[in-house]
């Protein structure tokens, strides 16, 4: 595609759809919605991080006049049946139906173990104790050290490694190995003048979303059950639901409520199989709502890392080998992001030989759940720490030493394919080319700077756009938006269309009014729903085309379309896209057009980050006085709605790095199980983070989307920590860098 | 030929890291595998990506490929 | 959940009264923001409430020749709001300003931060820097007692059974007397204090302090007024050494915890940092005259 094709609406700035009702309060929400006769369900949750469970006994809760219904993990049917079968597919759905409800052990606090529902949400509240659980303690598996160590209490007394040299033959913490390599890296240790080896570890971080979970689901006999929730997937709701409740996909009808943030942690469900058994025992409508601490002790976390990076280079600055070593916390059941961890760590980087190893380690901590770029923050922060010292230690600028090394367009990547065109080099140079970067360090300041890459994903969408006989219409996609998607949505067909973006009216659709959509995730909705409103777009217009020819009684290859107008090749006559709907009656009814695609061809997104940070020399505390992030979008469909994705991705980045981590004493419980003392960064805590976009157009996309919505969180982990260390002129290895920490490396002897 | 990459535990198994193969399409390439590694796990395979020549291709059921393309199975990638 | 019978009583008297007089549990309430979070915990099933913020002369503030006479239920954001005030006791007010955020200080109040007695409370060595009195009414009459005294232990105050706080009394500081209040927290609000200093410093004409109090706060159950960093302050000019005497007086009469919000290691020295901090803004302010 040409750079530089002309666009009428793409790249404009219009304003979002959906953002009148959100600053009015009327869009609805999870928790937003009341069913006539609707009952209030309440979940029991575990005291213990590790235990055994011996008994649930629900006979008092049973004799209650309050209680409606109870569930617990017997509820699930397939589940029990399935328990036998063998199958990766089944073991994982056992593992999430034992997280939804536990089984026969808890295995973090928080851990849900049963049920009710009554009339209130006070009465459920108030019938949770009438269940008693007897619980055989056991001591809590709290970090991978612990989890690794020899002795270390077993989680799962089944789980053995999978992905060694030699198939383990006896049970262990550590879920999963794997391994990455690309030539010899002994010769490449061999090659260097210079290696380095570090350690670093990153803390468990949540993913913050402002609205908590919550559902309403109302059981059906006879018409398909609905749940509302707010979600990044309704339909991968329906397909969870559906196999832990042995039902058919017809029987169930999820609605996509609005949904305030998710970030990869609303891509799973906790409530809503529970409300749909309560709601079909008590025969009502079932509201279940997580309050801020249950989202913090019992809903998916990223994972805290522990990495070892070793790097070998000459001292011309050409990077000889690249070695990591990386662990994940999966939290109580296997499945940490430790591969696209592996896959990415070193990524941004064209070197011949490199080593990777991850493990999966299951620790007593909440099951973690995707978060933007899942697993890339942790490793990338190792391998841009180390990158960045490694620049330090041979006395070249880290962007020159980048740009020697960049990955670029054939590039060998370490998990298998070569990269296509990619946008590092942009970046960096941009980054280089920046007045921040010109810009002089005052005193007291360091700086950092970090590349950041992840892949993107494309994937199933389908898309319907339906015009109206006065040439509006509405585009009906299945992609919850959760960044601002609808505006791109709605940008992306009226450039096809050629007419006013507010024509085009754009519905997320429930999963009954709209085929089947991938999850929002993997920053694959502006790239491949958009793909497909483009197609859906397109087959309109060819109808338009044709209801033309026939008005004019010419042949379609004698009809052009030029932005919204059909053109007469054979004559002079034209016609509007709003006229040849209101005649569409006359030529074969109105007018629609549909695309159901699996996109291929995704882009992945480099970015590049550059921040200054403050440090307080008598206290370790951190002030960020300016930050800029520059990410390849190949191509901005919207730039504010790009722009607000590298800042959110900054900005969540930056709490990862300063102040954000979870807290646990020695039994596993949470210390500081709410915002007020899990410290994500306030408005009055940064400055405006700065953007540059960059635009290397990805040639699968008709318009050069490469995803832009995860990459973003990866640089801001090496930026800050480098930053840091910068400013005390100390190494930093550790995350969060709060101020006791900081402090801490200030006074120790250099 | 069309060169198909292996690496971690497939190319563990196969005892190679690379394997020259003549179909030109998805299907063709497993029956292709199944003769020459019949004790490869197929259906661990079939739940993974598929790239052509740097291209991912998550659903490749249907994909086609040149004579000469480089071919690579990957983890999908989830995200969030 | 607690079943609530609320009063808003327009006399000092009747308020006494019904707490006197009360057969369910009673409390008083100010601005509510510490008190309608701690009844979400609360496991009586009926809770008498006395709101004390339609009594006029508890959420008056009036600056004389004698002092401050404070309402203890005044609203932060119109207490920030007085200059004259804040031209007397700037760290005073400073502490008010630091109570959580814009919407909070709306409702909460001094005499609410003071009752509630956290060892993080930011107004409470403030308080006790500028020599704070509290006046407390009950039915068997009135008592002072010294802020220092008033508080416990951590959230605890000396408050009988149906007394209640009915001001706080700071008397007029000697001339070329200013006060400053520094607290830590990881972020710039909306956070509770780590650790909190408050110093009141005298100066003489030519610059030397000629007499001081230090008031340390979250570094010990409750918030401690530190003679011996007054007197390491008096006599000097604020020089380096005097404050990092000051510094030293303050780390070691705290008793810090770790805690999710900082360890006690990082809480002793940084408390010394803020006391050192805090008596070189008060000098300055006191050197500046009135
Ligand atoms: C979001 C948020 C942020 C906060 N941030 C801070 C902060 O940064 N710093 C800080 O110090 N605090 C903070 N707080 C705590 C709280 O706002 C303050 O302690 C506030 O000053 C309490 O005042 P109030 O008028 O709301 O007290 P209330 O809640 O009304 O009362 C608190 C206690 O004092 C008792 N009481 C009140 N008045 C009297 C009286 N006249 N006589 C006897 N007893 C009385 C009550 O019975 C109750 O036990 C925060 C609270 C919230 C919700």
């Amino acid at each position: 595609m040409s750079e530089a094709r002309a666009f009428k609406h793409i790249g404009q700035r219009t304003i979002r759809p959906d953002g009148f009702d959100k600053v009015t309060g009327k869009a609805n929400y999870g928790a937003d919605l009341a069913l006539p006769g609707m009952i209030w369900g309440a979940i029991l949750r575990s005291p213990h991080a590790h235990a055994n469970i011996r008994s649930i006994n629900t006979e008092r809760a049973e004799a209650s006049s309050d209680v409606l219904a109870i569930a617990t993990f017997q509820d699930f049917p397939s589940v029990n049946d399935a328990a036998s079968a063998a199958g990766t597919l089944r073991k994982d759905l056992i593992d999430t139906a034992q997280n939804i409800l536990a089984q026969d052990k808890v295995l973090y606090h928080g851990h849900a173990v049963a049920a009710v529902a009554a009339r209130t949400e006070a009465a459920a509240e108030a019938a949770l104790a009438l269940i008693d659980v007897d619980y055989e303690v056991l001591s809590p598996v709290l970090s991978i050290d612990a989890a690794i160590a020899e002795d270390a209490p077993l989680l799962h007394p089944q789980l053995k490694t999978e992905g060694l040299v030699e198939p383990a033959d006896s049970p262990s913490n550590i879920a999963a190995r794997m391994e990455l390599k690309k030539g010899d890296i002994a010769k490449g240790f061999a090659e260097a003048d210079v290696i380095i080896e570090r350690s670093y570890d990153t803390p468990t971080v949540h993913q913050g979303y402002i609205e908590p979970h919550a559902t309403v689901v109302n059981f059906d006999h006879n018409a398909p059950s609905m749940i509302w929730c707010p979600t990044q997937g309704h339909f991968d709701v329906r397909a969870r639901i559906a196999q832990l409740m042995n039902m058919e996909l017809g029987q169930l009808k999820v609605v996509a409520s609005e949904i305030g943030g998710g970030f990869g942690g609303k891509t799973t469900v906790y409530l809503e199989p529970v409300a749909l058994i309560l709601s079909k025992k008590a025969g009502r409508p079932v509201k279940m709502v997580m309050n801020r601490e249950d989202v913090f002790r019992a809903s998916g976390p990223a994972s805290a890392s522990q990495s070892t990076i070793k790097l070998g280079a000459k001292m011309d600055g050409t990077i000889t080998a690249m070695q990591a070593t990386l662990h994940y916390e999966a939290g109580a059941f296997k499945g940490s992001p430790m591969g696209p961890g592996c896959m990415t760590v070193f990524t941004p980087y064209d070197v011949e030989h490199m080593y990777v190893e991850g493990f999966d380690v299951v620790v007593n901590k909440p099951k973690v759940a995707a978060y933007r770029a899942p697993g890339a923050p942790q490793s990338e922060f190792a391998a841009e720490m180390a990158v960045n010292e490694l620049a330090a230690k041979i006395g070249i600028d880290p962007i020159d030493l980048r740009l020697k090394n960049a990955a670029r367009e054939g590039t060998q990547t370490i998990y298998g394919p070569k990269l296509k065109v990619v946008g590092l080099e942009a970046c960096l140079k941009a980054a280089q080319q920046s007045e921040h970067y010109q810009s002089p360090i005052a005193d007291g300041v360091g700086r950092g700077l970090s590349a950041g890459f992840w892949f993107n994903i494309g994937g199933q969408s389908s898309v319907i756009i339906n015009l109206n006989p006065d040439g509006t219409g509405s585009i009906i996609e299945g992609s919850p938006d959760i960044g601002g998607s609808r505006a791109s949505m709605q940008m992306m067909a009226a450039e096809v269309l050629g007419i006013a973006p507010g024509k085009l009216n754009p519905i997320v659709a429930d999963t009954e009014h709209v085929a089947y959509n991938q999850t929002t995730g993997g920053s694959r909705t502006t790239f491949a729903t958009g793909m497909a409103v483009i197609e859906a777009a397109e087959s309109v217009v060819s109808q338009l085309k044709e209801r033309a020819a026939a008005l004019w009684n010419v042949t379609t290859e004698q009809v052009d379309f030029v932005d919204g107008v059909a053109l007469n090749l054979a004559g002079e006559d034209s016609l509007t896209l709003a006229q040849i709907c209101a005649a569409a009656e006359k030529t074969g009814g109105q007018i629609s057009g549909t695309a159901n695609i699996n996109a291929r061809g995704a882009g992945p997104s480099f970015a590049v980050h550059l921040c200054d940070i403050k440090v307080d020399p008598e206290t370790g505390k951190t002030d960020v006085v300016r930050y800029t992030a520059i990410q390849d979008a190949g191509k901005a469909i919207h730039p504010s709605y790009v722009e607000g994705q590298f800042q959110g991705g900054a900005v969540q980045g930056i709490g990862w790095a300063l102040n954000e981590e979870y807290v646990y004493n020695e039994s596993g419980v949470m210390e500081n199980a709410g915002f007020l003392d899990y410290r994500i960064p306030l408005a009055s805590d940064l400055p405006a983070i700065e953007t540059i976009i960059v635009e290397v157009p990805n040639s699968f996309h008709p318009f050069g989307v490469r995803g832009v919505g995860e990459t973003g969180i990866v640089p801001p982990l090496a930026a800050v920590g480098t930053a840091v260390a910068d400013a005390i002129q100390k190494p930093v290895s550790s995350l969060p860098c709060s101020p006791p920490k900081v402090l801490e490396l200030i006074m120790a002897e250099s | 030929m069309a060169t198909l990459k292996l690496s971690g535990a497939l190319a563990a198994m196969a005892g190679c890291e690379e394997i020259e193969v003549s179909a030109t399409a998805y299907r063709g390439l497993l029956q292709e595998i199944d003769s020459i590694l019949p004790e490869w796990d197929r259906a661990k395979i079939e739940s993974m990506a598929f790239v052509i020549d740097g291209e991912i291709v998550d659903e490749p059921f249907l994909a086609t490929f040149e004579r000469d393309s480089e071919l690579h199975f990957i983890e999908k990638i989830a995200a969030g | 959940m607690v079943a609530l019978t609320y009063h808003a009583p327009t006399t000092l008297d009747e308020a006494v009264s019904l707490l006197s007089n009360a057969t369910l549990p009673a409390k008083v309430m100010s601005g509510g923001t510490d008190l309608i979070i701690q009844m979400q915990r609360m496991i009586d099933s009926e809770r008498l409430i006395v709101d004390v913020k339609k009594i006029p002369e508890l959420t008056t503030a009036s600056l004389s020749a004698e002092g401050l006479t404070l309402g203890p239920a005044l609203c932060c954001s119109k207490f920030t709001r007085r200059d004259d005030i804040k031209q007397r006791f700037p760290g005073l007010v400073e502490a008010a300003y630091l109570i959580g955020s814009t919407q909070v200080q709306g409702r909460a109040s001094i005499g609410g931060n003071l009752c509630n007695a956290s060892p993080a409370a930011d107004t409470i060595p403030a308080l006790i820097a500028n020599n704070a009195i509290c006046r407390i009414h009950g039915a068997g009459g009135e008592r002072r007692i010294a802020v220092e005294k008033f508080v416990t232990g951590v959230g605890q105050n000396c408050l009988e059974e149906g007394e209640l706080l009915a001001s706080i009394e700071i008397p007029a500081p000697a001339v070329r007397t200013k006060d400053a209040y520094l607290r830590f927290i990881p972020r710039t609000e909306m956070d509770i204090a780590v650790a909190g200093a408050a110093v009141s410093v005298t100066l003489d004409e030519q610059g030397t302090c000629i007499a001081a109090r230090v008031a340390i706060g979250a570094v010990a159950p409750t918030a401690l007024l530190v003679p011996a960093a007054a007197e390491a302050l008096v006599g000097s000019r604020l020089e380096d050494g005097a404050l990092a005497k000051a510094s030293a007086a303050v780390s070691e009469a705290a008793s810090p915890i770790t805690d999710r919000r900082g360890t006690a290691d990082f809480r002793r020295h940084v408390v010394g940092v803020l006391t050192k901090r805090a008596a070189k803004i008060a000098a300055e302010r006191a050197g500046e005259g009135e």
